[in-house]
């Protein structure tokens, strides 16, 4: 019971944090369905790690660790050149 | 009385007439001189420059006196135009400088309009500065307005004023709403004052003028590239992960877009993704571009797997690249190099850049690295200088190639434009150089701060890690170690690339990390 309450405490945070992240920019998804490998190339007999990575270091504040790039305002500026008089 | 009136009226009219043939002499010379202006005109205006300009040259420069100054304000201003058909666009903008302070309104007004076209053409931001200062407001609304509105605009987010360039670059958009470099600018405005939506739909409908163009397309690229940009600012990791990964492998901003989407990934704890990734921008083949940032993005996936031995080989690439880095920048800055020095240390690496693109393999040893100030050319801070260099010497064999170039006067009036631009523009690049250099010995130290604090987490990360592992029974051992064992695809060639008989260049974006996470749980 406890694992169905998790779940739908998990599955409203998702929704929640989409319709955030909707209102400020709506992306033009294609119609075509993608196939998406990439992510799938390693089927192996191993758990997938990526799950294993969320639960591990979740203690850890990386914030802490590295200057996290919040933009890429400087690369922005420096490519302004492109359009210049176009 | 009578004997002495007659002498008196004869002498009157005598000057009388001298008077009026001078009168008549000047007013024939100055019905020639306008007609030779006329003529000269219309050879501007039927494209004959070869023959214009020593004629406008002579009037501009060498008449003394003969021409009336607004006619020689005209001279001057008809020859640009014809230098500027030319294509020698410095010579041109040198006579517009007298004549935006010097003329009357009229000819000042279209001097400026044709000094901000050359500044567009050139791209130098001094000449921009001065041509904006000479702007007058109230002859604002008779120059050319969509070039004078951009220009303007460029000049206010020189100067930071945002909300100025703003509006002066929606003003534009409002005449032409298709302008590529409104639409881009717009987009870094708001990026800047953080309202992403409004970022996101400008480079939104910059891209979508580039729709029908291969996705190679450079501009389209950088397009892109604004949209995946802006999607990362508002932390919508996914979204901006698939715009990264529309830059194909073969496009100049591959590299680029893999070290953002890296971040992007990370961002979104795909760390088998982000690991993947990295291994691509870690690879030879990008070995001679300094970017330590990708290294510890690298080195902090390492340690959130706890994947000491592949964190040692990265730190071990660190020390070798970057640590001392700092300590050499530091050494050769605090010496004061002469600008002589910066100058010989620009066209070395130049020279050097040139061979390797070539094929060839040379000695690096230098007193800085060698990808630091390969780096360096593409830099803000000196790849502005460094093309405005290489257009001016282009402009300047040009013009000797010409046939303005026989005429002795115009051809000692154009060289000394020359070397005098080439000088201050050598000049701006070696400052541009040392404070690149500057500015990247400040970074170093800050990275080098960052590569202390994760050296600091791994000690502590791998004393934990081996304390659990020293507390686990065997049987649990066992379990640990078949979940962490990768032979599965080990055997299959899966370690880092997973192509077999492939050159190395196509594998780029390629490589798979197939590490797990080796931190144990509790």
């Amino acid at each position: 019971m406890s694992k169905v309450i998790l779940i739908f405490i998990a599955f409203i945070g998702f929704v929640v944090h989409a319709e955030e992240a909707s209102e400020v920019i709506n992306v033009k998804k294609s119609r075509r369905i993608k196939l998406q490998f990439e992510e799938n190339l390693i089927n192996g007999k191993a758990d997938s790690p990526d799950t294993s990575f969320l639960n591990t270091k979740d203690e850890y504040n990386y914030k802490k660790l590295i200057k996290i790039r919040e933009n890429f305002i400087p690369e922005v500026e420096a490519s302004g050149t492109t359009f210049k008089g176009k | 009385m009578k004997i002495f009136k007659v002498p008196h009226l004869f002498l009157t009219l005598i000057v009388l007439l001298f008077f009026i043939s001078i009168a008549a002499q000047a007013q024939n010379t100055s019905k020639a001189l306008k007609s030779q202006l006329i003529n000269l005109r219309n050879m501007v205006n039927s494209n004959r420059c070869d023959i214009a300009v020593p004629g406008l040259f002579e009037v501009a420069y060498t008449s003394k006196g003969q021409f009336a100054a607004e006619d020689i304000y005209l001279a001057r201003q008809w020859m640009s135009i014809c230098l500027y058909k030319m294509g020698l666009y410095q010579a041109a903008a040198f006579p517009l400088i007298g004549n935006s302070y010097q003329a009357s309104a009229n000819v000042a007004v279209k001097s400026v309009d044709l000094l901000l076209r050359i500044t567009d053409k050139v791209n130098d931001p001094s000449l921009l500065n001065y041509a904006v200062s000479k702007i007058d407001v109230s002859l604002k609304n008779q120059l050319s307005t969509d070039l004078v509105g951009l220009k303007l605009a460029e000049h206010a987010m020189m100067a930071g004023q945002l909300e100025e360039a703003e509006r002066l670059y929606k003003s534009v958009l409002e005449k032409k709403k298709e302008n590529k470099e409104a639409l881009y600018q717009l987009g870094l405005i708001y990026l800047k004052t953080n309202k992403l939506k409004l970022a996101y739909d400008s480079f939104e409908k910059l891209s979508e003028l580039y729709q029908k163009k291969s996705n190679l397309d450079y501009e389209k690229g950088v397009a892109n590239l604004g949209l995946a940009r802006s999607l990362y600012q508002a932390k919508m990791w996914q979204d901006s992960i698939d715009m990264y990964k529309s830059i194909p492998r073969n496009h100049d901003l591959y590299r680029q877009s893999l070290f953002e989407m890296a971040w992007a990934q990370f961002r979104s704890m795909k760390f088998r993704a982000a690991a993947s990734t990295m291994e691509s921008l870690q690879s030879q083949f990008y070995e001679n571009v300094f970017d330590p940032e990708s290294l510890l993005l690298r080195m902090t996936i390492q340690l959130f797997i706890c994947q000491f031995e592949d964190l040692e080989n990265s730190m071990k690439i660190y020390d070798e690249n970057y640590l001392n880095t700092g300590v050499q920048l530091q050494q050769w800055l605090a010496k004061k190099p002469s600008q002589k020095e910066i100058f010989s240390l620009i066209q070395d690496t130049l020279k050097k850049k040139k061979i390797f693109s070539l094929g060839y393999d040379m000695d690096l040893k230098n007193t800085i690295p060698y990808f630091i100030l390969r780096t360096g050319l593409d830099s803000p801070l000196v790849r502005p200088h460094l093309n405005l260099l290489e257009s001016l010497k282009k402009e300047r064999k040009l013009f000797r190639k010409s046939a303005l170039a026989k005429n002795a006067k115009i051809s000692k009036f154009a060289e000394r434009i020359y070397k005098s631009r080439l000088a201050t523009v050598n000049v701006r690049l070696i400052e541009g150089f040392r404070a690149y250099l500057e500015l990247t010995k400040t970074q170093v130290d800050q990275y080098n701060k960052q590569y202390d604090f994760i050296k600091y987490e791994f000690l502590n990360s791998k004393r934990v890690n081996i304390k659990k592992l020293t507390s686990m029974s065997a049987e649990e051992k066992e379990q640990l170690n078949a979940n962490q064992k990768r032979d599965f695809y080990w055997e299959n060639g899966y370690r880092y690339w997973p192509f077999q008989g492939e050159s190395w260049v196509d594998e780029i974006g390629n490589y798979q990390f197939v590490g797990v996470n080796r931190c144990i749980n509790e």
